[in-house]
Order: C-alpha cells, then structure tokens, then sequence
C-alpha cells in the first residue's frame, strides 16, 4: 500500500476535530479512526532510537527501497501524485499559534479535499497534528476513537501499508494480532442489497 | 410564440381516451383535439418510462441516448445494474457521484444556450438533474435514502411474517399502549447494518389513531387508522459529524388484534439531499418552501406496498391522490408565474394507477382469483377524467401565443401471462445451467448458470445479449457465430404459442440494428423480444432467474403493464395548434419545441417539427 | 479561568468520581451539588451529584448558569447532552475495567439488588464501546478540554495525578489537601 502522510506541525486538536466545516477532514474521520497521542508529539514519527541515531518513517521507507518524497505545497504534491509514480509522501506544514487573518484549517481542508482526488485505494493516508491524529486505510479494522502512544502511530501505518516492523520498533502496532479487512467478491447480503436496489420498480 | 407548455401522463392509454372521448367524455382533452388534434404516439423500442421520455428529451432513439431499459447487465459479472444513473467513486477518499446514463443533448440544452428559460418538473432520466436555464425537478431515477427505488417498512406484532420484495418487516410489540421501534435509514457499508432513527409510538385505542413520538418534525405526530399521515422529517445520523435528512409517511393498517403500521420509503429532504435533485441545487427546497414538502422520490406511487398486499387497494388510491395533489400545486405554482419559455410537467400517476387496476377491467384476470372486481373496475376511468381537469387547470395558463401539448410516453395494456424467457433460451440450448442444475433450480442474479457454455441470456424486460467473446467476461460466442446464434433466437421465438392458452405470445424479434442507431447503439440488448398483448416477461426473469415451465400466470395486483410490442403500446398527442398527424412519433417532440422558439434542431434528432 | 468556564467530573460509575469532586472540594473549589443522594456504605463521603444533570437529555439545561465556575459531577452516559455554548474542562476518571464491573457487583449487593447476570467480558465490551463512543465525541469538542486521570495510578501517588489536575484547572489548588482525601481505605475492593 502506498502512504500518504500529512504533517501538520503545531495544528491543534480543538480546531482540527472540532471544526464542522473542514468537511473533508470529518468524512476522513468517520472513515478511518482518529484520537489522541500521548508523549512528545515530535516524535510520532520515530520507529526505532539506537545509540547512535534514530530511524524515522521516512528513512525506514528508504532503507526499504522506496522513495519518500516531502512537499510544502499542494500543487507540487498533487503533481507527483497524479504522476501514478510514488510509493510514500509526505505533506509538511506549519501551523502557527494564533491571529493569522485566514483561516489555515480551512486552507488545509481545502487543499486536502482537492488532494483526495489524486488518490488510489491502497493508501493508506494518516494527517498527524498536535498530539493528535487521523489515519485512513482500506484494511484498517479499528474505526472511531483510539488512543495510544505517539511512538505507535508510525508502526500502525506501517503494518497497514504491508511492511514487516524491525524489531526494534519502540511502539506498538495498534491493528497487531488483529485481522485485516481485506475486499471479497459479492456476498449474500450484497446480493440483497443489490436486489434491494433494483427492485421497487414494478418490475421485479 | 412564448410559450410552450408541455404536460406528460404517463401511461395515459389512447384506447381508453378514445373510447371515452366518443362517449363525451374528458372535455379538456376534446377541445384541444377541436382546436388543434390528436393523434396516437409513437413509442420507443422498448416501451418504457424512461427509455421513452429519454426519447422526448432528445429527440433521438435510444442508440441516440443510451437508455435501453430500466436495467442493463454489468459484462464483468453479467449482475443487473440499474440502467439510468451510476454512482461513480474516483477512490475510496472522495464522495461518490451520481452520473446520469441519459446521454445525448435534451432539447432543454439548446433553449439553456439561446437564453431561453425552462420550468421542467419531474422529468424521467435526468438524475442528477440537467444544468438548465430556469429551473429543473428530476423524476423517475430519484432514489429513496437506502438508494433503491423505494424500500418501505412494515411495522407489525404477528411474528414470521414473509419478507417481499423491496421492503423491511419490523417485528414490534405493544407494551401498556406503547410501541419503541426505529425509521430504517440508509445502510452503513462499513457495518452492513442499517441507520435507525428512534420513534416511540402512543396507541391510543378508543379514538383509532397512533401518535409517533420522535426528534424529527413535527414532534408528534398523530396518524388515524387506515389514513396517510403528513409528513415525518427524520434525520439519520450517519457518521459523528455527518447526518443526513429524509421525509417519511406513515399509513396505520390496523390496532387489533394485530398492530400494523406501514412507512413509506424514505424520501431525500429537499433541504439537503444526498445528491442534486433539482437545478439550480436550492430549487427543490424553494419549491417545497411555497407547496410544502412533497414525495421526492421517482417512484413516488407506493405500488410495492400494495403489490406485497401491505394495505389494501383503498390505501393506495388514496396515496396516489396524494402524490397527484401535490404533482398539480408544483404545476399550478410554476405555471402561475410562466410567462414565457418552455414548461413541461409529468403525472406518473395514470401510469403507476393502471398497473395496478388495470386487473379490475378484465374478470378473468389471474391476479383476481375470484375476487369481485366491481368495486375498482372504473378506477382507472376516473382517473382520467381527473387528468382532464388537471389539463383544463394547465390550460388557462395558454394564450393565443402558446403552444400546449398533452402527450404520454406510452399506453397501458393487460398483464396475465408471463413467459420464463431464460427458461426458453435454456430449453432451446442457448442457455446451459451448470451440470445437475434444472431450471427452478436456478435463484436470481442467473445463479448457476455456466456460463463457459452460455451463448444468450437476458435480464430486465425483453432485452436479450449474446454472451461474446471480449465483451462479456465468460463469453463464448465469436463475431462469426452471432448472426447464427440470434437467427436461431429470431427464428425459434417469434409466433412463439403459449399453449395452455393457445395464443401467440412473442409477436416479433427484432435485431438491434434494426432499431437502434446512434453512438449507444452498441450498449443495447442484441434482441429486443416483442409480446402480444397480455404478455410480458415473467415477474422472475428481469433479475435473471431461470424458473422452471415456460409460461405462468400473473397473480400479482401489478396487473397491467406497457412492455409489449411498441407498435401496440403507442401514446397520445394532443396539440392546440393543428398538426400532421401522419404517424407522429416522441422523437418529433424536441424538434417541434425547438422551432417555436426559432431554435434549430442539431443533426442527432431525427423527428421533424409536426406543426410544419 | 474563563467566566464561561464549567469544571465536569465524568467517568463511569464506580471509577472513582465522587472521589475526585471530594478531592476538588477539598482542593477550594465549589461543587454544584443537591445532596440528594447521601453519603452511604458505598460512598461513605457522599455521592456529590446534581440531580438535574439527569434532565439535559430532556432539553433541561437551565441549571447551566449556576454551574459555572463551579464543579459538576456528570456520568459518561449524559456528558454528550452538554451545549456547545459553554467551556468546560472535563477531568475523565478512567480505572481498570474489571475493578469497575467487580465494584459495581458488590454495590449492588450492598444495595439488596439481584445480580443482572450479564458475564462480565460481555459487559466489558459495552463499557469499552460506549467509552469509545464518548471519548470521540469528546475530542470533538472545540470547547471542552480533557484530563483523563488514572484511578490506579493517583491512588498509588496521588501527588504527580494531583499536580497535573491542578496545571489542567489553572493552579492555585492545596495539592496536600487534596492528597489528604485520597482515603486508601476507599480503595478497599483491590484484591
């Protein structure tokens, strides 16, 4: 699965959840499931601290052969992710404390929305703000509220996008043990649901 | 001229105008035949609502627009899909899209771009609605909020009751007076089970009524035994942030023993609808600001109600009375401020009336089963004389200056017999069920079909498909081998005898090329089967059932139907200026408007303007 | 603290609420409570609710007013009914599940009730459900903010939970008062 990470430093909790009219971030909530992280919320993406250095997200993904590429602004990130040609990126942006005149949730809700149209369905797509995140994926089988670490939303992403955790991960994938959804063919209750669609006609 | 004003009844059969006619009846429709004329119509191959009006639209056949039928098949996973609109998802991330399959350019397009205003209230296939100048209601192709034709509910204290089609029976109980159940909303795809809305019911035994207690509006709301309520807006929480709004009606059956209590489907709030019903996108919820709230759905008549016996033939009349009130306000309120350009507004209702007592005119119908059929058997007529006045009504808004025409998309015929046609095409070996497989033991959705030895099925109503190579995905039958394959079908069905009767049932065969021209034309069924009269494809065939025996009766109370041979099914015209009336068909309807207003028709219409 | 502001107790029942109103009590701040339900074996310092809450599900939020500035002991069950025109800081009593469902069974015995026979594993998927349900909506709310406090925790040492509590509310609390009330004789169910 390819990932798609929106970073999104300094962007408080009150204003990214509790904003009815960043549409596209509510959908994505409803969606997927979203909470709050507890620890330095700089850290949410470190996988692994050994003596020497630290192994983020996006060095794993690199070590794994795969580009991560990192934008500040929209039009670039939608060009590359129009090209089809991206295995994992990432948006960066800084949300400043207060008195900005318009409104940079709002912003980001519109550029996220535009963005949205660029994607494929094996993403996995994770926005981190300040303590708090939202993470969206197919296969995720946890929908709704979720709390936990900062330090286990990156092993989380990765167990979802396919990639086998070094084992010096510091967190815990919250999805670990648990069985992903993964699409089947036409079940019965589609079949119902089908026949409930088509019928009302008269005709059938 | 300024003025076009276009109205559509459904359905509305020439036979029956005619006979009435001579008797001096339907005085409306006899003074625009006087000053203008009449004339029968002519349909489209199928004789069908949408594919029909599909055609009014745009002037084309239906390879012109790509509406064959209410259904077509999926050559992926050969399922039925609805034929008339697709929700398109570009990826799990975004909003779904509701995309019209009505294609070609509806003539409203050519007026939008020279300036001229449209009012165009219900018209079939244009969901979501088509940008016009003026404004725009969209018909039949509306869903109901479970995204269905219409899913109604029955609330009732007996247990094991049968579940029919295209409903949901709720089993309740009454405790000290009191009922708790739910609306059912639409469906969670994540958790597959459905959104409920919370109703708690008062029965209120000695003055015959319930009252329904709720968060929606109003409060409450008292319905009287055997009587349609007013409207209930209920709102369904779909998501932490996200909700969504309908409109509900309740028709109480009975307090004892048994409590019963049916609810109609869930009907799109105009407010904000789950998808675009009107053009400009507000004009839905003005409109229902000045009538008040009105069934939003295309299938607003509750047939499903009645055909599954949910109430009773009273009930429903009723409801279409409803349906029709509220259909003749909309036209009323917009005609009142037309003072120029092009009006149409379409009545379902003779339409969905007539399938369902059309079995009141013929004693020996099936459907009766010995039942007295007195009571209903002028129903229909007096429907008719009902949208008469309604005409009467719309013509007081035409002056010298305007054009106003009275048409119907088809007529109405008998239903009594219907023909397994997969049984046929598997009796005749162009169908194979899987080894140890017999038809009757073959469900829906052409279960057990195999399809490695299949060269024809069909699906929807009278359409047939060859199973091609790179067209279907099993299919087996090549370029070279499909003439032989529908020459076989042609010639094996056509003066097909229903033998328990003795009488031809499949009147013709007609290969698509034959009657279908245009840039869809590919997208059509590769035959088109043509019944006599009385006949129609069988009640399992358009899901793709494969039942065993040939012929069946039809018992069911939708005992009338118009999917016959197009010839025997045609429609109606009325103008009140004269017109040549040398076989006038839908396809001149669109060039005929255009003209009025000095607009030239493009070269995909075929028709030519009638009043030339 | 902002005029608007409400200071809510909520947890499930038996999660140590009436324990904290009583630590915030003695901390200096004033409780909104009717004293309806008095003190009894269960909690032998009082149950500190307000009756009224129990109506906001049925439009009654006119004690609101009074309520603010003031602490109000809300069960997880109604927090959801609170109107978005008020601030609130929520402190959120979380504690084992399992002490919970224990706790709650020996209240009901204490009470005379009978056993509902719901197996506890079952009744812990509700609770953890309905938490779940509650938490998200709370994160929700532009206008409440959380403290979730660790029963376990705080009555090990009560210290750190209570200086955090007393960051959250805005300072100036008798953290050693407050210490004070964390009574280990209350916390007799541990086993």
């Amino acid at each position: 699965m390819k990932i798609l990470v929106f970073d999104l430093n300094g962007a408080k909790r009150t204003k990214l959840f509790g904003d009815e009219r960043l549409e596209n971030l509510c959908r994505l909530m409803d969606m997927g499931c979203f909470g709050e992280l507890e620890g330095n919320p700089r850290e949410w993406n470190i996988l692994a601290r050994h003596e020497s250095h630290t192994l983020t997200l996006g060095e794993f993904l690199i070590q794994a052969g795969k580009e991560f590429a990192v934008f500040d602004d929209f039009a670039a990130l939608q060009a590359k992710l129009a090209s089809g040609a991206w295995d994992c990126c990432q948006y960066s942006a800084s949300f400043s404390a207060e008195g900005d005149s318009t409104d940079p949730y709002l912003d980001f809700d519109l550029g996220l929305g535009e963005t949205l149209h660029y994607l494929s369905d094996d993403t996995a797509l994770v926005i981190v703000g300040e303590s708090c995140f939202v993470l969206v994926a197919s296969n995720n089988p946890i929908t709704g509220y979720q709390d936990g670490s900062t330090l286990d939303l990156t092993p989380t992403i990765l167990e979802l996008a396919g990639y086998p955790l070094p084992s010096a991960a510091e967190g815990k994938s919250w999805v670990a043990g648990m069985e992903l959804n993964n699409s089947s063919g036409l079940t019965e209750d589609e079949q119902a649901m089908l026949r409930e669609r088509l019928s009302g006609l008269g005709y059938i | 001229m300024k003025k076009v004003i276009v109205i559509g009844l459904d359905g509305f059969e020439p036979k029956i105008a005619e006979t009435m006619m001579s008797r001096g009846e339907l005085p409306n429709l006899m003074k625009l035949r006087e000053q203008g004329g009449y004339s029968r119509l002519k349909t489209t191959a199928s004789a069908q609502t949408p594919v029909a009006w599909s055609t009014f639209s745009t002037g084309t056949n239906p390879g012109g627009h790509g509406i064959f039928d209410f259904l077509t098949r999926d050559t992926k996973t050969y399922l039925p899909l609805m034929a008339l609109s697709r929700y398109e998802q570009k990826n799990a991330f975004v909003l779904p899209k509701v995309v019209n399959m009505r294609r070609g350019t509806p003539f409203w397009d050519l007026l939008s771009a020279r300036d001229i205003e449209s009012t165009i209230l219900r018209i079939p296939c244009a969901y979501p609605p088509d940008k016009v100048k003026g404004r725009m209601l969209s018909g039949v192709g509306v869903p109901d909020l479970r995204g269905g034709f219409g899913t109604s509910a029955f609330y009732t204290t007996r247990t094991g009751l049968h579940v029919e089609s295209s409903e949901k029976v709720v089993n309740v109980n009454v405790k000290d007076g009191k009922v708790s159940t739910h609306v059912i909303g639409p469906r969670d795809p994540k958790t597959r089970s459905d959104h409920k809305f919370d109703i708690h019911i008062e029965v209120q035994k000695t003055e015959n009524k319930i009252v329904i207690s709720s968060q929606g509006q109003p409060e409450k709301l008292e319905v009287q035994l055997g009587r349609w309520s007013k409207w209930l807006k209920v709102k369904f929480k779909v998501g932490m942030m996200q909700s969504v709004s309908g409109i509900v009606r309740f028709n109480l059956r009975q307090l004892e023993p048994d409590f019963e209590l049916y609810a109609s489907p869930v009907n799109f709030e105009t407010e904000e609808p789950l998808f675009p019903i009107s053009s400009p996108q507000e004009y839905a919820h003005d409109l229902a600001m000045k009538i008040g709230r009105y069934y939003t759905a295309g299938m607003a008549e509750d047939h499903d109600g009645l055909n599954n016996e949910r109430f009773d033939e009273a009930a429903y009349l009723d409801q279409c009375r409803i349906v029709l009130r509220e259909r003749r306000k909309m036209m009323e309120f917009e005609l009142g401020r037309l003072e120029k350009g092009f009006f149409f507004c379409l009545f379902d209702t003779p339409d969905r009336l007539a399938h369902m007592f059309w079995r009141f005119t013929e004693p020996n119908h099936p459907a009766n089963k010995g039942e007295d059929v007195s009571r209903y058997a002028r129903v229909i007529e007096e429907h008719y004389r009902e949208c008469d006045e309604i005409v009467g009504e719309a013509m007081r808004h035409a002056d010298a200056d305007t054009l106003f025409v009275v048409l119907s998309d088809h007529g109405m015929n008998s239903f009594q017999r219907g023909l397994n046609l997969n049984t046929w095409l598997h009796d005749n070996g162009f169908l194979a069920l899987k080894p140890g497989f017999k038809p009757g033991e073959s469900g829906d959705f052409f279960q057990n079909v195999d399809w490695d030895r299949t060269q024809a099925f069909t699906l929807g109503l009278g359409g047939i498909f060859l199973n091609m190579k790179g067209r279907e995905a099993n299919g087996i039958v090549g370029d070279e081998d499909a003439e032989k394959v529908r020459e076989g079908i042609v010639s094996g069905l056509t003066g097909l005898v229903d033998s328990d009767r003795g009488t031809v049932a499949v009147r013709s065969v007609v290969r698509r090329e034959a009657v279908y021209q245009g840039p869809y034309a590919g997208e059509a069924p590769d035959l088109i089967v043509n019944f006599s009269e009385g006949y129609r494809v069988s009640w399992d065939t358009p899901l793709g059932g494969v039942p065993q025996g040939l012929f069946v009766d039809n018992t069911k109370r939708w005992g009338g139907d118009h999917v016959i041979d197009p010839a025997l099914a045609s429609g109606v015209l009325f103008m009140n200026k004269k017109f040549r009336a040398d076989a006038p068909g839908l396809v001149d309807l669109a060039p005929t408007i255009l003209n009025v207003f000095g607009v030239a028709k493009i070269a995909a219409m075929e028709g030519s303007d009638l009043l030339s | 603290m902002d005029s608007k502001t409400v200071i809510v107790v909520s947890g499930l029942p038996r999660s140590g609420t009436s324990m904290m109103m009583k630590m915030l009590e003695a901390g200096g701040l004033p409780i909104l409570t009717d004293n309806l339900r008095e003190a009894d074996a269960n909690n032998p310092k009082g149950y500190y609710e307000f009756e009224r809450v129990k109506q906001m599900k049925d439009g009654d939020l006119a004690w609101l007013p009074e309520a603010v500035g003031k602490v109000v002991k809300i069960v997880t069950g109604l927090i959801t009914y609170l109107p978005s025109e008020y601030k609130y800081k929520v402190i959120f009593m979380r504690r084992d599940l399992n002490e919970i469902l224990s706790s709650q069974k020996k209240m009901l015995g204490r009470l005379g009730r009978e056993d509902d026979n719901i197996p506890d594993d079952k009744m812990a998927k509700v609770y953890e459900e309905h938490l779940k349900q509650v938490r998200g909506w709370l994160v929700r709310q532009p206008n409440i903010e959380v403290l979730y406090v660790n029963y376990n925790t705080m009555i090990a040492d009560p210290t750190e939970s209570l200086q955090k509590i007393n960051e959250f509310l805005g300072g100036g609390m008798d953290v050693q008062v407050m210490a004070g009330v964390v009574d280990k004789e209350l916390y007799r169910e541990r086993k």
